[in-house]
């Protein structure tokens, strides 16, 4: 256990009492800060060209209001410290005109009476309609007064062409927030793994260190410290978010990642969106820390096989191809739909670390379900250790340079002979 | 004490180790010989328990050799086996500390060797920056820092130069006569014979030769005959039992079958004119390797 304690304290320091380590983590922090500020950042620099100087609303106006144009303008400037919003009235209703139009951005159509109003509105700008209902409706009810109050009937059309960007922009920050990181940290832990051992075969100081050390435990720091590694970037990348957004509220910018108006905390939100966050983060947590170990078992297995740093690159072939299928899946399969195909490859553990949590958040899997993945991923993790650890065990000290699949061969054939002479 | 006994280790249908049965008892120093391939690092191995023996056993101090006894082990593998972007002292620390040593102890320890082997500069330099000899020190001394009862050293003295050879072999020699166990591997025979009292040759994984050196010559019948003086090679290679006769610019050599010989080959030079030496020796070790193994030396 000693032995065990110091290597792991031993690999770790490797990696983090190190000068490329601080540099990297000074990096990453600067750029969190300058990306969560990065609209803060463009405004200094001239501000964005793109953006809305006024906001044309054309209406017809079958209610007879005489002075309904001029009544909305007053209203929705109202407060403002130059005009914004630009009302007029129009005789017609041409629905393929003003969707063409580049000069109309809403199209508000008042019809019945009064007193019991039907407002259709076409917009372009589908953010802005709660608000521009909720002041026409501010207006008519000053119109209603000294009559009975009717609340106006509202109906809303979108482009032809008009997509949900909150739900694509939703699904996209969900698979971009769990698995970018995920699939950065869990990269980052493999190749310290891999490049640990394979440092150590290549220059055969791996012997030195089996005649001190038993080869399992050996194998077993390197995984322990690489996920302590995982677990201390993590919490760093994590802060680094924290003093972005700290940094963003001292200058009073607004973030690349906003949060709606009216919302008290990212829990909050967080509530809103993802009512069963709690059990949704925890499932995610013991993803990452199960994925992250399979992960890290693979690797440690196959810079096992290697012989040299060269050939260790071809060794991780199969780990990345892994990794970037489990990337890719969780990434795109919900941008094009498939949320039946993310859902089957939740289940398959190569891919399970990184697709589930998106799965489940994204709402094609349920809780129940992502547990029995988590299962199967765990299940999966006990035989891949149970295979890995004899197979380590031989190949750490083998120099056989055959062709990949011939060694990975020998080696398990060697393993399983060796265990069953023991046995 | 080590016992190796009747320890065969099998890959596949290969043998390369073949019923291997020896003892070392502390204050010994035994040399284990062969050509390459012929199963030296696998016995090694098996002696520091990395490899379990097909069959047989490996004892030292009555107990099979595990992670329990290992710290009183010192070992140095054939090829050079460093971390080589780290420092002399970081590599020291790591070594040692496998080794279940206090870190206080181990800078101890390897000021003193840093200072034995005159290399004190170096602690503080990464092994990428010293010269293979250098190297090879700084490996040595990871297998002594331990101070251990048994060590195991294949092929200590690759690549040295005759006096840092003899450094070493210095070291060697006060770790046996602090009762120390000594098994080491060499290609170069003249060490073996120098400094071992006992040796054991594997050709193929199996023994071709093994005992004490004094009684491995005895009992290779041939020997050298060398005479200075005026003498007739091709007269001396008609005297039965003389199997070869090899002229050198201030000496004749004459090899012969057995003791038996020598007296015909005096008979002989007698006669002859001139004669300052006539010595009869034993065959070197180098000589008994060749005959028995059939290859040349510089194949060892």
């Amino acid at each position: 256990m000693k032995k065990f304690k110091f290597l792991v304290k031993y690999g770790l320091l490797k990696r983090i009492a190190r000068k490329s380590f601080i540099i990297a983590n000074l990096v990453i922090a600067i750029l969190s800060i300058l990306i969560i500020n990065l609209p803060a950042i463009i405004e200094l620099f001239g501000g964005n060209d793109d953006q809305m100087t006024d906001l044309q609303i054309d209406i017809i106006n079958d209610i007879g209001a005489t002075t309904l144009a001029t009544d909305l303008e007053n209203q929705f400037n109202l407060g403002l410290p130059s005009p914004f919003f630009m009302v007029d009235e129009i005789v017609s209703l041409d629905l393929d005109t003003f969707w063409a139009d580049e000069e109309t951005d809403m199209l508000i159509t008042f019809e019945g009476t009064l007193n019991d109003p039907v407002i259709t509105v076409y917009s372009k700008y589908p953010d802005m309609n709660a608000g521009i209902m909720n002041q026409v409706e501010l207006q008519l009810i000053s119109y209603q007064l000294g009559g009975a109050y009717e609340r106006p009937l509202f109906n809303t059309v979108m482009a032809p062409d008009y997509e949900d960007p909150e739900a694509g922009m939703m699904v996209g920050s969900i698979s971009s927030l769990l698995i970018l990181p995920l699939f950065i940290l869990v990269t980052m832990a493999t190749q310290f793994v891999g490049v640990d051992i394979i440092e150590e075969k290549s220059t055969k100081a791996i012997e030195t260190i089996i005649a001190s050390v038993p080869a399992n435990t050996h194998f077993l720091s390197k995984i322990v410290a690489a996920i302590f590694f995982v677990i201390i970037q993590g919490a760093l990348i994590l802060f680094y978010g924290v003093l972005a957004s700290l940094v963003a509220k001292l200058f009073q910018s607004a973030p690349m990642i906003n949060l709606p108006q009216g919302e008290g905390s990212l829990l909050d939100y967080l509530g809103q969106i993802l009512p069963n966050w709690p059990i949704l983060l925890l499932m995610t947590i013991l993803f990452i820390v199960v994925g992250t170990l399979f992960y890290l078992v693979v690797a440690a297995l196959f810079a096992s096989m290697a012989v040299t740093q060269e050939d260790y690159q071809q060794f991780q072939s199969p780990l990345m191809l892994m990794l970037l299928g489990g990337f890719y899946i969780g990434i795109f399969a919900p941008m094009a739909g498939g949320e039946g195909f993310m859902k089957i490859m939740a289940f398959v553990p190569i891919f399970a670390p990184m697709v589930a949590p998106v799965a489940m958040a994204g709402g094609s899997m349920t809780i129940l379900q992502g547990v029995i993945a988590l299962i199967v991923l765990i299940a999966f993790l006990a035989v891949m250790v149970y295979f890995a650890s004899p197979v380590y065990k031989v190949a750490i000290l083998n120099y056989d340079q055959t062709k990949f699949f011939k060694r990975v061969g020998d080696n398990f054939k060697k393993a399983f002979h060796r265990s069953k002479k023991t046995e | 004490m080590l016992e190796v006994k009747n320890a065969r280790m099998l890959y596949g249908d290969l043998v390369a180790v073949d019923r291997l049965s020896f003892t070392i008892k502390p204050g010994d120093i035994f040399g284990l010989l062969g050509t390459n391939g012929a199963g030296k690092t696998t016995t090694f191995r098996m002696i520091m328990g990395l490899l379990e023996p097909t069959e047989g056993e490996v004892l030292y101090e009555g107990q099979h050799v595990g992670y329990h006894n290992v710290n009183e082990i010192g070992y140095m593998i054939e090829e050079r086996s460093l971390l080589t972007k780290v420092t002399v002292k970081e590599l020291m620390l790591y070594f040692g500390q496998l080794k279940d040593m206090e870190p206080k102890v181990i800078l101890e320890r390897l000021d003193y060797w840093l200072d034995r082997f005159g290399i004190t500069e170096y602690k503080n330099k990464k092994i990428k920056e010293l010269s293979k000899g250098n190297q090879q020190k700084i490996q040595f001394i990871s297998a002594i820092i331990n101070n251990p009862k048994l060590l195991v050293l294949d092929e200590p003295f690759s690549g040295l130069d005759p006096i840092n050879t003899n450094l070493f072999v210095e070291v060697i020699r006060d770790f046996q006569k602090q009762g120390a166990m000594v098994v080491f591997s060499s290609h170069q025979l003249d060490h073996v014979e120098s400094f071992c009292e006992e040796l054991i040759v594997l050709e193929k994984g199996k023994v071709i030769i093994e005992g004490r050196i004094e009684q491995v010559k005895k009992d290779f019948k041939k020997q050298n005959i060398k005479i200075k003086g005026d003498v007739d090679a091709e007269a001396l290679k008609q005297i039965p039992g003389v199997f070869q006769v090899i002229e050198n610019v201030d000496q004749t050599i004459v090899k012969i079958e057995n003791d038996d010989v020598a007296a015909s080959v005096f008979d002989y030079v007698k006669t002859c004119k001139n004669i300052t030496k006539y010595d009869v020796e034993q065959a070197s070790l180098s000589e008994i390797f060749i005959a028995k193994v059939g290859k040349s030396h510089e194949e060892v």
